[in-house]
Formats: structure tokens, sequence, C-alpha cells
């Protein structure tokens, strides 16, 4: 197993190990961790911020090396930040990135999925967020064809994504009030 | 972009699916919602909780010399709009249509990136906004029927957002009389009603039927707001017993037409009348009714009177001076021997400073009522609760700066 550390090279007394899906290791400073609910939770449950309490390495299946250097980058960053406060997820308009977080995101739509779901699973607020409003807007201004692409949306799909059941594609439009949405747009004629 | 590289927004955990959708503005909502039935399924089952509903502040249509709906929305943390212009379809705008991007039962999206301004808001309080964001886009409509084209906008916006219009604004001068005929048959039981009649040099006027003002007025049936800000004839009346429903508040723009007796049976809870033809004489024999046993079926009213009032002149009998901060109920019904109390009050207001100076009166039978002036020619007299230990309340307008 490989060991990589971050920059500020935490000691043993102030740090832990954690071990991605494909089995590297990393250490992570315990001020890292505070960014991560689920991190500091396990932290605080295990006392593990006491230097006298042994230090298993904790084990994080669901993400993988290269998501969690990812995310160790984005920790590293924040480090100072002050905590991030938005209790409530809406859409705000003060939404505005600074020019690292635009280029620390400007990766493939999967690997973004990815690191979303890293940082559902981390619960690291700000970096969930961010991903969520960046993945919104990247709709903005495109046409059904083009956000289907992007979001991988079926057209005519079977069934429903949430109840697997399957949805009439019939014309009963008063059930559903869509039947008369054209996907492909055809103006009247001149 | 392969489909590999898409993002796969459906096969996420529910709880970052609904963080992308509530982050999503209100254009971006809409866009994902036409692009298939389970899209738009999954976005209004998105927005039934009660939290999302709450958002929406406002659903407004306006049928003016420009027509629009408006979805106002208010978060923890901004305020922000969201308006859908509707135009009629004309051939030039055939090329770019052509090129777009959806269609909605025969109306056509011309552009979907919205336009988005920042409209100064007309704040009182410094924790009131400066500015509301507005995000708007056109569509058009084919043919000539603008009514059936804002039904069809807007039953799909009340589906997607599960909200239902709240507020009707109506100028009489821009709309034929069958036109407005056909709105109040398909939009009269809107909470909310605004009827008005400002001019816009840039548009044509087709309406000068002065007349047609009452037929709507008796045909809407609001119950919450209505507000009138046409500014009629001299000689226009209008007998608010007609009315279907007692709004809760009244606002009349231009009030010189309503006549002083008029005013004493209105039954709205709230009743503000600016430019209105009343004196310093009026308010004071307003005062001196109350104190003789009547009690106004409002509880606050609001009048800009056409002359400076003096607070002074209103009250003839002894009084004792409080602070308006610690006065409550009990303290002023405990001396059965006065019952007047004057206080002065400036309230800083982000327009600038207010000062209210008035009496808070007492009649035998525990009644309370307060009458005050504001910045000299607003006058304000309303009904206070007399049970005890409640505070007395007053309240400022952003009239006293116009």
């Amino acid at each position: 197993m490989s060991c990589e550390e971050p920059t500020t090279s935490p000691t043993p007394e102030n740090n832990i190990t954690v071990v991605s899906s494909d089995g590297k290791e990393f250490l992570l400073d315990l001020k890292l961790t505070e960014q991560s609910e689920t991190l500091a939770r396990l932290i605080s449950n295990f006392e593990y911020d006491r230097t006298d309490v042994k230090k298993d390495p904790v084990p994080l299946g669901n993400i993988t090396s290269a998501q969690m250097q990812k995310i160790i980058e984005w920790l590293q960053h924040h480090r100072y930040y002050p905590k991030w406060e938005q209790n409530d997820i809406h859409y705000s308009t003060s939404f505005t990135f600074e020019t690292w977080v635009e280029e620390y995101l400007n990766i493939p739509n999967n690997e973004m999925f990815e690191l979303l779901n890293a940082a559902n699973y981390l619960n690291i607020p700000r970096l969930f967020s961010t991903i969520c409003r960046i993945m919104a807007s990247r709709i903005t201004g495109k046409s059904a064809e083009q956000i289907r692409t992007v979001l991988n949306i079926k057209t005519d799909v079977k069934n429903d994504v949430y109840t697997g059941i399957p949805i009439q594609e019939d014309s009963s439009s008063s059930e559903d009030g869509m039947s008369e949405i054209s996907l492909s747009p055809s103006p009247p004629p001149i | 972009m392969t489909t590999n590289h898409a993002f796969k927004i459906f096969n996420l955990p529910n709880i970052a699916l609904k963080a992308v959708l509530s982050f999503m503005n209100p254009v971006e909502f809409i866009a994902l919602s036409l692009c298939t039935k389970n899209t738009n399924l999954i976005c209004k089952n998105h927005r039934k909780t009660k939290k999302l509903k709450e958002q929406i502040t406002n659903f407004q249509l306006s049928f003016s010399c420009d027509n629009y709906l408006q979805l106002q929305f208010k978060t923890a943390s901004n305020y922000f709009d969201f308006k859908v212009i509707i135009q009629k379809f004309h051939n030039e705008n055939h090329q770019k249509i052509s090129e777009n991007l959806f269609s909605l039962d025969g109306l056509y999206f011309y552009n979907w990136i919205p336009l988005v301004s920042n409209n100064r808001y007309s704040k009182l309080w410094a924790d009131d906004p400066t500015f509301v964001r507005e995000y708007s886009i056109l569509i058009y409509y084919a043919g000539d029927d603008v009514v059936h084209s804002f039904n069809t906008i807007t039953t799909y916006l009340s589906d997607l957002f599960d909200v239902q219009p709240s507020f009707l604004s109506l100028n009489y001068k821009y709309l034929q009389d069958d036109l407005i005929s056909r709105i109040m048959d398909n939009y009269c039981n809107v909470h909310n009603f605004e009827l008005k009649d400002d001019v816009n040099k840039d548009y044509k006027i087709v309406n000068y039927n002065d007349q047609i003002i009452v037929s709507i007025l008796k045909q809407q049936d609001s119950t919450l707001q209505l507000k009138l800000l046409f500014n009629p004839p001299p000689e226009f009346t209008f007998d608010f017993n007609s009315l279907r429903n007692t709004p809760v508040l009244i606002e009349i723009e231009h009030s010189h037409w309503i006549t002083w007796s008029q005013l004493l049976e209105i039954k709205s809870e709230n009743v503000y009348l600016c430019r209105s033809n009343f004196s310093n004489l009026d308010l004071k024999n307003l005062v001196q009714t109350w104190k003789n046993g009547w009690t106004p079926k409002w509880k606050w009213l609001m009048v800009q009177f056409k002359e400076d009032l003096d607070v002074d002149t209103l009250i003839s009998e002894r009084f004792m001076n409080i602070d308006l901060k610690d006065c409550q109920t009990s303290f002023i019904l405990k001396d059965i021997s006065t019952h007047a109390y004057k206080f002065r009050a400036e309230f800083h207001t982000f327009q600038g400073v207010t000062t209210k100076t008035g009496y808070h009166l007492t009649r035998p039978d525990h009644s309370i009522a307060t009458v005050t002036v504001e910045n000299n020619r607003i006058g304000w007299f309303y009904m206070q609760s007399n049970e005890p230990n409640e505070k007395l309340i007053t309240r400022v307008t952003k009239h006293a700066f116009y």
C-alpha cells in the first residue's frame, strides 16, 4: 500500500488514515476532516482527536483513490475558509464561484457525477452544494435535446425512475398535461 | 459530448437529485420539466413540498400594453422573479423561432437563455432587498387568442410549481372591451386584483371607455387585496356595496372621488387612500365621531390628505405624554380620568426618517383608537386591541416619502 501525504505533512498526533475502495491509504490532517461531517462525526465518536487513542485506518468503501485525491485537494484549498453556513438547499442569485473552483470542477460530467456522490457520502456541504449548483447551471440555454444529452435522459422513458411504474405514452393529455409538448419545434405556418 | 460523459442525474441518490433540482433557477427547472414526461413528473413531485410551495409569494397575471405572467420567489437568502412575456407571433419572428427549442400547445419560445436584470426594490426597511433579480423569457403565441395562451402557460406553471395564480393586474386602456370580458371570465376569481390606467407612450391606447371600470370592479372577486390605481374623472362614482366580496385591503391610488360618507362605510379591514380630497377638519371630525361612540368597520385607515395636518388640533382634551415603545393597553386603560395619550416617535427607514406624532385615545367602553400624523401629510386612524397587556401597535408607510 502506498501512503500519500497532503502538503501540510500531518504528524501522527493530528491526523487519521483513510483507506479508499482500491486500498490506497491517505493521511488526513484532522483540521481538514472538519469539513466532512461524516469524518468529523466518526472522529468524535471514536475520540480520534485524543493523542492517547490508537487510530485505526478508516475504510471509505465508496470512494476510489482518484476521488479521494480530488477531495483532499478541495479540503486543502478550503482549509481556512469559514464554516459553510447554508443550512437550506435552494437556488440563490448570489451564486458565484472563484476561478479556482471553476478550474477544479472543469472535469467531465461522469467524473463530476462521481465526485458529487463522494461529497454526498462524506457530507462535505460546500463541495456538495457547489457541484449541485454547477450541474444545475449546465442546462441553462440548452434545447430539450441538448439537456437530454447532458443529463443522459432518455426520450419516452417507459418507467418512472422513482417508482418503476410504467408511464403511459398515450394521448391522455388531461391526465398529465404533457401530450401537447412538442420536442421538435415546429413554428406555425406563415 | 458522448453518452458516456453524461451526468446521469437520475442515477443520483435521492438527496443529491433533490439538491440539484433545488439549485436550479426557475428557467432551468422549467427547461428540464419540458424534456420528457418523466422529467416533468419528477419536477412536479419535487415542488410538492410545503417549503418549496411557500417560496412562491406571488403568481401574477398582467394584461396591459405588454402581457406577462410573473412568479415571485422568496427564499431564505434572497428574492427573485421569473417573468414570462407573451407576445403575438409575427412573420418576422419566424427565422428566430424556427431555430428554437421547445414548444407548448401553440406557444413558441424564442430563446431559452433568460434576460437577467436587477430591478430596484422599493425598500422601506434596512433588511429589505435593494434589488430583485428578474429572469425573463419571451414566448410567442400564434393566432389572436392571448387569453388562451395565458391559460396554457398558466396551467403549465400552476401544475409544475403547484401554485395557483394569486394576482390579476389589468390596464383597461390597452384592452378592448371583449378582451376584458374574456379575461374576467377566466380569472375574476383570483384573490388579489389591480386595475390601472397608466399610459405608455410607446403603445397606442385602445380603450377610452371609463365606464368599463365599474363593470370590471363589479365582476372581480378579490378577497385579499383590491388595488385601484386608475385616475378617474372627478365625476366618477362607485358603490363599494356592489363588490362581490369584501377584500381585506382596499388601496386607492387616486382617491379624490371618494366621499367622506363612503369612507365611513367601507368594510375592508385595511383602507389606504392616496391623493384624497380630505382635510385636517375631516380627520378632526373622524376623531370626534369615534369619541361619540361610532366604530368603523375597518381597523386601519391611512389617508394622504390634501393639506398639511396639525395633530394638535385634533384633540382638545387633557392628555398625558407617553413613550410609544413602552405602551400597553393596560397602561392607558387604567387611568379612567385620562382619555388621550400623546406620543412622538421617529422611525429610521431606508427611505429616511419618518416622524409619527399622535394620540392613543380611549373611550368609556374601553375601546382604543390611535390617530397619528406621519410626515405632516399622512393621517392614520386605527383601532387597537383592548385585550390586557397587548402592545399598542403602529404602522408606517412608504407614501410618507412620495
